[in-house]
């Protein structure tokens, strides 16, 4: 531990003291008084008058303390650590000014808390002042330890000093309470530590002086530009406007290999790079270097055109109209001496994309030429469809390519760029860019980072929390653009989530245990506690015919997206022959209703593969990847992530062996771990799929007692489907005992239990209507002789099942009925 | 201890800075009159104002003119700037220079004024 001084005597103590007191009002007074005394000193001296001298004396004192006071005083920062011991001289000025050894840990932080960079990191880090001064209200920390841990967490930051916010994060890192304050708030010590570099880049910022750009001779030796300036933006003015410099600072390895290119043999680059890479940024920041010229030889002062290929390929009248202006774009740049021009979204400059136009035998001369400096924006799959189809022209060009930045330089430049879109009107939380990096890569994945981040950022400032963007304002940002929930559950959502079973057996009748099994693991990725690499649930449901698996699956589309409409469904009995992979596979190119392209339209969706027992193996094997890597990646070599999905595979596969256990009157429970075993020796699935399942889950045969519960259901259906006539349906127990008699058939379930509803109460209803014997507020009664049955003794008709309509929340279709196949 | 602070400063860390401001005025001088571009661009034409022909003599010689007429226009407003900026930087040099040399004796000479017009 190091052993630190305090001189309170010290000439430097009582220059701190004077900056906090005041310092900056008395600079601008002394400025005020100097010039007033100076000039009337100057006018009486002139009129012979004695007191003049003594005028322009004051003037000419309050001169010399004002350049000390704005030269010497307010300027004064902690000198670097390891330079001295003297906290008057380590310690930030706010704190070294009201600075005693024998402060209390409170009282020391009383101090802290009034910088500006203290309420700054308080703010946005939502930690609360009061609740920090309550947690260092009995700590007594000894000074030397706080010094020293600051000192540790200036270096982590990569500061060379001590600043407010580093001490404030030894504070933290040296109290409990405070530690736990952290915890609370989602953050951990290296989090304040990146926040206290944050401040020190503002600090940085706000004392940066402009560049110098050339001056105002720099572009007379320079042609004009009047096309250029019609079809494209001119990056250095922006620049030169104080435009867009943010995040430059994060790109600098990535701009030296640009220079480089461009001063090569070849001088033209491609930038290669997905979209939200930061092509656009890095050339703003060439844009910058550029302008300042520094030892940048032949492309000193050069400015950066970028082409606006929408506007350019809209020219289009006439057949070679869009070569025309591209000529006369590229012979005005080579004619002004001076410009780099940029084509973002080249490919479009090349055939590729609609609406594009080739142009490359218009810019293979130019580019074989070395006249000019082009730069052209193309990400990877384009740049290699360029090369397949352009070889001339891309072997001219030197490839540059970007990788995303780290998690780290993403939040810093969500941080920096957090500055510049609140505009004063609100305050950025850093959970909340935490959040943003976290839910734009998980939601996001048509664009990379940082530039999905940053979008999210941008959209989530349209759902402040007051002042704030905080996390929660990132995730009604995510949930409005999406329709996806990502907050954490609260109120009916929560009791809809607690009693799931509840809700899924208004549409299921019995399946308790495939249910549970299933109503548990949205719980878990609800509170999610499930793997995010992961899809949110994976189940493989087996057995037989008709007995509630694809209705479950539906019911779980209902309430965990919200419609029955984010079912996914594929029958992989179509899907059984080899060449069938690349059919599962096509991109949105080649089939844009395949999974792939449904899946990433509608990524918060169950995905139902029927019958997966018929399919060609090899697309097993892709089951494998997905449920392990929760993606698959298509034709084009384009990822499509199942990760937000609920994937559910069925199979009739041992449906019999189920049945014969449960006749046996066996539970579920007790055979479902042979059975599975039976599966695997049997060579009807391979172990290391079945293992990648979430659950395996039996359903059970129905019985007559279910059956009749299933024909209840369908009845209440029905008297939804009537709702807007007025007239309900009732059908004794009899009729119901009936329909299930002549409806039940052990092999197919519940199956034909549809038909038999239609076939017999439909048909029965629809001709009392048309005879005008049903009319509004009416209820139809149907006994066992009017759904076909045989007539009953008189006096059955008594016991009815009521025609109340079903419940607001039961869809129409929420029973339990599997279409028949196709 | 203000006062001490105040001596240590303006007779140490104080007048150099003064000196670095001064240089960086006059470097930013040079900087905002492009003082380099203007002596390399000196007789270059104007914006690129020229003509070509590969016409007949007359033509030839009427492009000539041209050029000679943009070449002229581009010294003239280039010498004119060079001078203006020249002269700013001189201005700048000797009142920084000034300020340099009396930023020694300014504490005690506003002293002296004082006590100078009060004496009688």
């Amino acid at each position: 531990m190091s052993s630190y001084t305090f001189n309170n005597r010290s000439p430097r103590t009582a220059q701190v003291r004077l900056r906090q007191r005041g310092g900056k009002l008395l600079a601008i007074i002394t400025l005020v008084v100097a010039v007033l005394l100076m000039a009337l000193g100057l006018a009486l001296i002139v009129t012979h008058q004695h007191l003049g001298w003594s005028l322009l004396g004051l003037g000419l004192g309050s001169l010399t303390l004002r350049l000390w006071l704005s030269w010497g005083v307010l300027p004064l920062e902690p000198v670097p650590l390891g330079t001295t011991t003297a906290l008057e001289a380590l310690l930030p000025a706010n704190l070294a000014a009201r600075y005693r050894p024998d402060m209390t840990t409170a009282q020391l932080w009383e101090a802290l808390a009034e910088a500006w960079q203290t309420k700054f990191i308080v703010g946005r880090f939502e930690l609360h002042s009061d609740l920090i001064a309550a947690g260092l209200a009995e700590a007594q920390l000894a000074h030397d330890q706080i010094w020293d841990e600051a000192a540790h967490w200036s270096q982590v930051a990569g500061l060379n000093h001590l600043s407010n916010a580093t001490i404030l994060t030894a504070l933290c890192a040296l109290t409990p309470s405070l530690k736990a304050l952290l915890t609370e708030v989602k953050l951990e010590l290296t989090d304040l530590a990146e926040g206290a570099a944050w401040v020190d880049r503002l600090e940085g910022f706000e004392r940066a002086q402009t560049p110098a750009y050339g001056g105002i001779a720099r572009d007379w030796a320079a042609g004009f530009t009047p096309t250029l300036s019609h079809f494209g933006q001119n990056l250095s003015r922006q620049i030169e406007l104080g435009g867009p410099r943010f995040g430059i600072q994060e790109r600098t390895r990535q701009l030296d290999g640009l220079v480089t290119a461009l001063s090569s043999a070849n001088g033209s680059v491609a930038v290669i790079g997905e979209p939200g890479i930061g092509k656009t940024a890095l050339l703003y920041g060439l844009a910058d270097r550029l302008l300042q010229g520094k030892g940048l030889g032949a492309l000193d002062h050069h400015q950066i055109f970028s082409l606006n290929a929408s506007l350019i390929l809209s020219q289009q009248e006439h057949a070679g109209d869009i070569e025309r202006i591209v000529l006369t774009l590229m012979g005005e740049a080579i004619h002004a001496g001076n410009i780099v021009v940029a084509l973002d979204e080249a490919q479009l400059f090349f055939g590729q994309g609609t609406g594009a136009v080739n142009l490359s035998q218009v810019l293979l001369p130019i580019l074989q030429s070395h006249n000019l400096k082009l730069v052209l924006g193309v990400t990877p799959g384009d740049w290699q469809k360029l090369k397949s189809t352009n070889v001339s022209m891309t072997g001219l060009l030197t490839p540059l390519v970007l990788s995303e930045p780290s998690q780290a330089d993403t939040i810093r430049l969500l941080a920096d760029r957090a500055l510049i879109l609140e505009s004063g009107r609100f305050f950025t939380t850093y959970q909340a860019l935490l959040e943003a990096y976290r839910l734009s890569g998980r939601y996001y994945q048509d664009e990379a980072y940082p530039g999905r981040a940053l979008k999210l950022l941008e959209a989530a400032l349209n759902f402040p929390e007051g002042q704030f963007i905080t996390e929660i304002s990132i995730q009604q940002a995510v949930e409005s653009q999406l329709g996806v929930k990502v907050q954490a559950a609260t109120g009916n959502e929560t009791d809809t989530l607690l009693h799931l079973e509840d809700h899924i057996h208004e549409r299921m009748i019995n399946q308790t245990r495939a249910v549970s099994v299933v109503a548990a693991a949205l719980r878990r990725a609800r509170a999610g506690v499930a793997n995010p690499k992961r899809p949110i649930g994976s189940f493989l449901f087996l057995g037989p015919t008709g007995v509630g698996k694809t209705e479950l699956a539906r019911s779980l589309a209902a309430l965990y997206f919200g419609s029955e409409a984010n079912m996914i469904r594929l029958d992989m009995s179509e899907y059984q022959q080899t060449t069938d992979v690349s059919r599962l596979l096509a991109s949105a190119a080649e089939n844009p209703a395949g999974l792939l392209t449904k899946v990433r339209q509608q990524p918060f969706s169950v995905v139902l593969f029927d019958e997966i027992e018929k399919a060609n193996p090899n697309i097993l094997n892709l089951f494998l990847q997905l449920l392990d890597e929760g993606n698959l990646t298509d034709s084009a070599n384009k990822p499509t992530s199942f990760k937000d999905a609920i994937v559910i595979a069925t199979s009739n596969a041992g449906a019999d062996e189920i049945r014969q256990h449960i006749e046996a009157g066996e539970e579920l429970e007790a055979f479902e771990q042979k059975f599975t075993e039976d599966l695997i020796s049997s060579g009807q699935f391979k172990p290391e799929l079945l293992n990648r399942f979430d659950e395996i889950v039996l359903f059970r045969p129905l019985n007559e007692t279910e059956l009749a519960q299933v024909v209840k259901l369908m009845i209440s259906e029905v008297n939804h489907t009537l709702t807007p006539q007025k007239i309900q349906v009732a059908l004794t127990e009899d009729a119901i005992a009936e329909l299930v008699r002549a409806g039940y058939d052990p092999r197919l379930g519940a199956r034909p239990m549809r038909r038999m509803v239609q076939r017999r109460v439909e048909d029965a209803v629809a001709g009392q209507i048309l005879r005008g014997a049903a009319k509004a507020g009416d209820t139809i009664t149907l006994n066992v002789a009017d759904v076909g049955g045989p007539v009953a003794p008189s006096g059955d008709a008594s016991t009815q099942v009521p025609a109340s309509p079903p419940a607001a929340s039961t869809p129409a279709a929420g029973i339990l009925y599997e279409r028949p196949k196709k | 201890m203000l006062v001490i602070g105040f001596l240590q400063w303006w007779y140490g860390a104080g007048w150099k800075e003064a000196g670095q401001r001064m240089m960086s005025r006059i470097k930013n001088t040079y900087a905002y009159f492009s003082i380099p571009t203007l002596l390399r661009t000196l007789f270059l034409p104007w914006r690129r104002i020229m003509s070509y022909s590969d016409g007949s003599l007359q033509q030839r010689l009427q492009a000539m003119m041209d050029n000679l007429v943009s070449r002229f226009v581009g010294f003239s407003i280039r010498i004119i700037m060079l001078f203006i900026g020249l002269l700013a930087i001189v201005f700048t040099f000797i009142l920084g220079g000034i300020m340099i040399a009396i930023w020694p004796i300014m504490p005690i000479a506003s002293l002296l004024l004082l006590v100078r017009g009060l004496l009688p």
